[in-house]
């Protein structure tokens, strides 16, 4: 049952408690109830009209798309171009300033090109800065070239990482970049400032290429070039010995999925005993601290049955669940107990009324029960579908008798019905008849 | 224009993705829509009034359509919810109105109660504080908790079998869990 459905049907039955369950650790869904329960008005009408409205919105649109994509490409061209012939012009800046290692500047010019559809404006500029800092930088430095090249790599691949992770925000965004600088008084910290430019510039890239506000950015990293020879060369150095002393903590892993194999996301993981818990990422994974491998972990997620897992800490634990019987309205197995109104206002009538039984581990225990110990006929009635409703009392002991099948489905049905029950639970020892219906 | 088939066994992130690929509204639209009675009845919350909720959601809706693609989003649930919220609260500061809305956060919070309530997990020794403390919920609330937690009856379903209203019934199960939450605190010190 959805949101939909709930709030224009009668809301009754079992699949509308559980929705309500659902709301409440769902404050979008509970708002959602609340404000429809507070205003009147056909609120299935306004939701149909306002689904029309918004298609018929998405199909007008897409003409506009086509003009704004024809733009883009001209942009695309436009920029390319005028990208060519700056690159020139760089080229013989440089080898003006006599410089050997020229190379460098057509390396961030060609990583800049990527990016230079989006934002060719901002790339002019900036290659033209980085390139100037690059020449100067890498003139000082000539001698100091293998120690260049050794923090070159290494930065690469920080810079690589932070690239390649996605990034929440733009200010997110921005630290790597920040979390670099540190000052060192090394002599060699000079030497990585071609590095540092480097960095400047592919961060930059990614920034234009992905995102809007880029511009602001740019204008801060275009000034920490010019106070270049700030560097941590520190962190370069201790982040891998770091890794090394680590062990990996042991963690309790796993991924919980759907019989066909799909991921369900936020499934509730329960430490059982301990109220702690945590929920399933997009990919169906959960992650525990290894301290809980002595507890029993219990998987919860609406609509699937109820699972208790041992936690392994040595592999990925593979967790399937499975659905719960699709709930029609109600009616799985109802206990009708000739509805004695609990407290009302008539309180004297209800003493007069003969108390019914009721399974004594509660109504929904005794419903897992029927489902999970229900054989199903493998004779004629083998597809009936229905139910099956059974009448009967209940001894001092608690135990059913006088079993009597009062509206029947098919012969076989009716006796595994009469089994179940003879079998199953007890009940309270009250005077009345206890109606049932078996849903096969 | 688009496979109607295909787009509705789409994740709302795979929509999402592909709005964002494509450009084409059509699968925004699609998500969209997805979202319309929950955005509508938020608003609605907000609002109260169902042709100010209207003009909101379909002004969130274009809105979003520009705003959407420079957007990190992880989780398109959450993120509408959130800011679908703020477009309301945003329509409202506008016009100055003061409105109160009930604060579900403290309920929200009293997970560990929820917990107890439906799981039933049997190696956990605080079930047995909570029995101590249904036993002192006034009756109207215990008599609605246990309907709705152990015999899993929908709000509507006890309004028949009780005879309360149904405003009745989900402030008895709200201030229930409320209490129930205070009272195994205090037990538990």
């Amino acid at each position: 049952m959805n949101f939909l459905q709930y709030i224009q049907g009668s809301r009754k039955g079992r699949a509308a408690h559980d929705l309500e369950l659902e709301a409440m650790r769902d404050p979008f869904m509970s708002d959602a109830i609340d404000g429809v329960d507070n205003v009147r008005e056909n609120h299935i009408k306004v939701i149909e009209k306002l689904q029309r409205q918004i298609t018929a919105k998405s199909k007008a649109q897409p003409n506009h798309l086509k003009a704004w994509s024809i733009a883009a490409a001209i942009l695309v061209a436009v920029g390319a171009s005028t990208f060519f012939l700056i690159k020139n012009f760089d080229f013989s800046m440089l080898n003006n300033k006599g410089t050997s290692p020229t190379a460098l500047a057509p390396l961030a010019q060609a990583e800049e090109k990527e990016s230079a559809a989006d934002s060719f404006i901002v790339a002019q500029e900036d290659s033209n800065l980085v390139a100037m800092k690059q020449a100067q930088v890498v003139e000082e430095q000539e001698t100091t070239q293998p120690v260049v090249e050794q923090i070159e790599e290494t930065a690469d691949q920080h810079i690589e990482e932070t690239v390649n992770q996605p990034v929440e925000t733009p200010l997110a965004r921005q630290l790597p970049a920040e979390e670099t600088i540190v000052p060192t008084d090394q002599p060699a910290a000079k030497t990585v400032a071609k590095v540092e430019a480097k960095v400047e510039a592919k961060l930059e890239d990614t920034i234009t290429a992905t995102d809007n506000g880029a511009s602001i950015f740019l204008g801060q990293e275009t000034t920490e070039i010019e106070e270049l020879p700030i560097m941590a060369m520190k962190q370069y150095q201790e982040e891998p010995e770091e890794e090394e002393e680590k062990q990996p903590e042991p963690k309790i892993k796993g991924k919980v999925t759907t019989q066909d194999g799909k991921p369900i996301v936020g499934a509730s993981v329960l430490v059982a005993g301990t109220g702690i818990r945590t929920y399933t990422e997009p990919d169906g994974s959960f992650e525990l601290s290894a301290q809980y491998s002595n507890y029993n972990l219990i998987i919860n997620y609406i609509g699937y049955d109820r699972m208790t897992v041992t936690p392994q800490t040595n592999y990925l634990m593979q967790i399937t669940m499975k659905e719960k019987e699709p709930v029609v309205e109600e009616k799985l197995i109802e206990v009708v107990t000739e509805q004695q109104p609990i407290v009302t206002q008539d309180d004297k009538k209800r003493s007069t009324i003969i108390k019914t039984p009721k399974p004594v581990d509660g109504d929904r225990s005794y419903r897992r029960y029927l489902e999970k110990n229900m054989v199903r006929p493998s004779d004629e009635c083998a597809n009936t579908k229905g139910d099956v409703r059974v009448t009967f009392q209940v001894n001092e002991k608690g135990r059913p008798y006088n079993i009597k099948v009062t509206q029947g489905l098919c012969p076989s049905a009716d006796k595994e019905a009469i089994r179940l029950i003879q079998n199953g639970p007890s009940w309270t020892p009250d005077l009345g008849y206890a109606v049932i219906n078996v849903q096969f | 224009m688009i496979n109607n088939r295909t787009t509705s066994t789409l994740s709302d992130e795979e929509l999402l993705e592909k709005y964002k690929a494509s450009d084409r509204i059509e699968y925004f639209g699609e998500l969209y829509n997805r979202y319309i009675p929950l955005i509508y009845g938020l608003c609605l919350k907000y609002l109260r009034n169902s042709n100010k909720s209207q003009d909101a959601v379909m002004q969130l809706f274009e809105d979003l359509i520009q705003k959407i693609p420079g957007q990190r989003i992880n989780v398109f649930r959450t993120w509408i919810y959130t800011v679908a919220k703020n477009h309301c609260l945003q329509i409202i500061r506008q016009e100055n109105k003061e409105i109160f809305v009930e604060s579900k956060r403290e309920l929200m919070e009293s997970e560990e109660v929820l917990h107890l309530l439906c799981e039933e997990d049997p190696y956990d020794e605080r079930m047995e504080t909570l029995r101590r403390c249904m036993e002192r919920l006034p009756d109207s609330q215990r008599i609605s908790i246990i309907h709705f937690f152990m015999n899993e009856c929908s709000y509507a379903d006890i309004v028949d079998r009780t005879g309360y209203s149904l405003n009745a019934v989900k402030s008895n199960i709200q201030n229930g869990r409320r209490n129930l939450k205070n009272c195994i605190k205090k037990q538990s010190r």
